[in-house]
């Protein structure tokens, strides 16, 4: 039976490239351990089970270049067995602490079977490389995997130097097929970055699809007929899909959205911060207070005061906010399709680690949700973006304008007081990489060496994340001096690359660090998606 | 005052950071900017107000406009001045502009180590290498980019060798019939830096670029180095409609309107408010002055 409209759920997955093998324990990487605990794996969790029960769903993810670097290097997968071993011999001492407390020793009870269970499946079932059960989500057809920049660089600003554009896709494409088998049909541009003309270099590395905000769409010339509930084709080729507003709305909000029911988990509130004993203090990077990731409140109300979390009052009430989301989606698609001539898409795409990781029942709503979509009512299905290209390939052609997700949707996240001054360097090293490339077309032994990892330095410079970390002011002096670290690295390599004088040890320790794109090579930075 | 247009007095009302002069006729803004004038402006930054009335050239070279260029912001350059040779000390960026987003407070959820309005930890690392990461070098060649930043901002930076005759002008023009309009000028505050120009957040998407250069012994200027073209995004729907994809006004506007945008003048409208980092509900973050712009 033809259902009213479609639903594309898209989670982007992303975390900037993170890893220091020059410490025994690093801060930073808890980032990394921190979204595999509470988004990556329970996501998995949540596939597989859908999958297992026969559940019809379609589930589209993006999984960055620098997040499947991450999730298949072994420095960082022993690391996570470390993280979660030092969680349990925790929690262990949380159960002793709690024993006889009727209110938070069910909570403690509750994350420690949680981290057992986790820590099974990765040691067991996965063999420390969750990729590999992405890959056979894929495989089976329930879930769609975007690429993205190689290392999430913000295309919009990057653009002075296209070079940089070819080089992101370029590598982010090697990566993707090297790690899950294939190409992909889509991209997820980073931070939804877009301006005209980066559709025309998407086409030429043959990626059929993007998703804008949705005044990419509104505001696109012409007018679009069916506003972000079809895609349009772009100049370029590629198809581009709209968010949808009200979806993201129900779930985006922090206070007005799910999210912000009373009974889901506090994130704020920390057994890093509220509890001083030694098997607590023990997980703490250097006696340093941070967040430990066990948090035993739920949000209770908008004052300080919260009460203890009830894991099964939450599942219910994540339960009855997928009830609302499909119902809500059921009008929303009847609406549309009142006057649409052709089934609408709802595209709904959030952060992959809102559900989980800030949102803890997050998984557990889109376990429900997807249920529901299969079972309860007839109006909606859920379909990826290019399964809705195969079936709708008649679009409008419209033109996006420059656009992004950001605050304000445009560039001011990425370009504002607090970070302009890296784009001169940005731009510079750049423009200095496609001219090395330009004069040595054919290096080998230490040359290539050096050019292949001032390649990855620029690229990693070029993370867009470090740009929001210095304006939101999480970890400001971490993004500050990874950015100078990977420009100076990047420059000091192309010194040497010039004046043919090489620091054999220095690149050795240089790649050994920044290790990720084991097949790298520095010509990615020239005008050809060859 | 009284020969201004009352786009350029809205400016110049913008620039000295009053409220509500949008919704003024030109008669009560005259008004208001003269009650105001001595007030000193809430940010200081470059600002459409501090631009000169527009002059039109059909040529390369332009006489020198008859106003005085405006003070460029003085003080050290910040972390990220360019062409910084000698090594830079490492320096916290002034702390960003907040906008209370409850999406931006999701998103730096990724990132965060403690519970909000605590200092997070300070990052002490080492890269255990001998390098300098202070050490950039300098620009090879002379610079002049120009970037949009959102609907009315564009953001220009530049890096010159010391030796480049001075005094320097730089130039925001745009491109205008056979010609180009001169929309902004300012002598250069040092031969490595940045600045915001302020157009306003009506004005015309396309064809702007930059000149940086010099006026000779006649009192012409002479272009050194130029960039462009940049286009700054428009906040407002498209008013073309497809012949083969006709769309009525009102399915569009119910459409345009449910999905989160606003009708404002008889123009639709967007700007990112829900589902954004940093975007509040009712924030006004696309209008220029919204957040951000701090010059250096």
């Amino acid at each position: 039976m033809q259902p009213k409209g479609y639903l594309a759920l898209v989670l982007h997955a992303h975390l900037p490239f993170v890893r220091h093998p020059e410490h025994e324990r690093f801060l930073e990487e808890d980032w990394f351990f921190e979204a595999l605990t509470e988004t990556y794996l329970p996501l998995l969790e949540v596939f597989e089970g859908l999958a297992r029960d026969g559940v019809h769903y379609r589930v589209t993810l993006s999984l960055t270049p620098t997040l499947l670097s991450m999730m298949t290097d072994p420095l960082l997968q022993d690391r996570y067995l470390r993280y979660l071993d030092e969680r349990l011999e925790a929690l262990a001492g949380e159960r002793r602490r709690t024993e006889g407390d009727p209110y938070f020793h069910p909570v403690v009870q509750f994350y420690s079977d949680l981290y057992a269970r986790l820590r099974r499946r990765f040691a067991e079932q996965d063999r420390k490389d969750v990729t590999q059960a992405f890959r056979r989500l894929m495989e089976s057809g329930h879930l769609e995997i975007l690429t993205c920049g190689a290392t999430h660089g913000y295309f919009p600003l990057l653009a002075v130097n296209e070079e940089s554009l070819y080089a992101q896709l370029s590598m982010a494409i090697r990566t993707h097929q090297r790690i899950l088998g294939r190409r992909p049909r889509g991209i997820w541009l980073p931070e939804c970055g877009y301006k005209p003309g980066v559709d025309r270099i998407l086409n030429e590395f043959g990626l059929e699809y993007f998703i804008l905000d949705s005044h990419g769409l509104l505001n696109a010339d012409p007018r679009p007929k069916y506003g972000v509930h079809r895609p349009i084709r772009t100049p370029g080729g590629p198809a581009a899909f709209g968010r949808d507003y009200e979806s993201s709305k129900q779930v985006w909000a922090a206070e007005e959205g799910y999210p912000g029911d009373p009974v889901y988990r506090e994130f704020y509130r920390d057994a890093g911060f509220d509890v001083h004993e030694p098997h607590i203090k023990k997980i703490l990077h250097a006696g340093i207070q941070t967040f430990t990731g066990l948090k035993y409140h739920r949000i209770t109300g908008k004052t300080d005061w919260k009460e203890p979390y009830h894991p099964s009052w939450a599942r219910d009430r994540a339960a009855e906010h997928a009830g609302h989301f499909m119902s809500n989606r059921q009008l929303q698609v009847q609406w549309l399709a009142s006057f649409f001539d052709r089934p609408p898409i709802v595209v709904a795409p959030y952060d992959a680690e809102l559900f989980g990781h800030w949102w803890f029942e997050g998984p557990l709503w889109i376990d429900y949700l997807l249920r529901k979509i299969a079972y309860d009512q007839n109006d909606i299905k859920t379909i990826t973006p290019a399964e809705y290209l195969d079936r709708f390939s008649d679009l409008q052609p419209a033109a996006p304008p420059e656009c992004s997700w950001g605050a304000g949707g445009f560039h001011e996240v990425w370009l504002n007081g607090s970070n302009d001054w890296i784009y001169p360097h940005l731009h510079a090293a750049a423009e200095r990489m496609s001219a090395m490339v330009q004069r040595f077309p054919h290096a080998d032994g230490l040359q290539r060496w050096a050019l292949d990892q001032a390649a990855r330095e620029l690229l990693l410079a070029q993370s867009s994340d470090w740009a929001f970390i210095m304006k939101t002011g999480t970890s400001v002096d971490y993004a500050v001096r990874r950015f100078k670290t990977h420009v100076h690295r990047f420059s000091r390599l192309a010194d040497m690359v010039e004046t043919n004088s090489y620091d054999e040890n220095y690149l050795r320790d240089v790649a050994a660090r920044d290790s990720l794109f084991p097949d790298m090579d520095y010509r990615i930075f020239r005008l050809s998606a060859d | 005052m009284e020969t201004k247009t009352l786009e350029e007095l809205r400016a110049l009302a913008q620039a000295r950071g009053l409220r509500d002069y949008d919704k003024l006729a030109r008669k009560e803004l005259l008004k208001l900017l003269a009650e105001k004038k001595s007030a000193p402006a809430k940010k200081s930054r470059p600002t459409a107000g501090t631009a000169k009335p527009r002059s039109r050239a059909t040529a390369k070279t332009a006489a020198r406009p008859a106003e005085p260029a405006p003070a460029p912001p003085t003080g050290a350059p910040g972390p990220g001045a360019y062409a910084a040779v000698q090594p830079a000390a490492l320096t916290r960026p002034s702390p960003p502009d907040r906008v209370g987003g409850e999406e931006e407070r999701i998103e730096e959820a990724k990132y965060a180590f403690v519970p909000r309005g605590e200092a997070p930890p300070t990052s002490t690392w080492a890269t255990g290498l001998t390098e300098n990461i202070e050490y950039f070098p300098g620009a090879r060649e002379p610079t002049l980019c120009l970037l949009p930043q959102k609907p009315g901002i564009l953001h220009a930076y530049w890096a010159l060798p010391a030796e480049m005759p001075a005094p320097l002008q730089l130039r925001l023009c745009r491109m205008s019939g056979d010609g180009f309009e001169i929309l902004q000028e300012l002598a250069l505050p040092a031969a490595s830096g940045q600045w915001y120009f302020h157009v306003g957040e009506d004005a015309e998407p396309g064809g702007y670029f930059v000149h940086l250069g010099y006026y000779d012994e006649r009192g012409e200027f002479v272009t050194a180095i130029h960039h462009g073209i940049a286009r700054i995004p428009s906040l407002y729907a498209s008013e073309h409609t497809d012949r083969l994809w006709r769309v009525s006004e009102d399915w569009f506007r119910a459409m345009y309107l449910r999905a989160g945008g606003f009708l404002r003048a008889g123009r639709l409208g967007w700007t990112a408010a829900i589902g954004s980092p940093g975007g509040a509900p009712g924030a006004r973050l696309a209008w220029p002055g919204g957040v951000s712009s701090k010059p250096k």
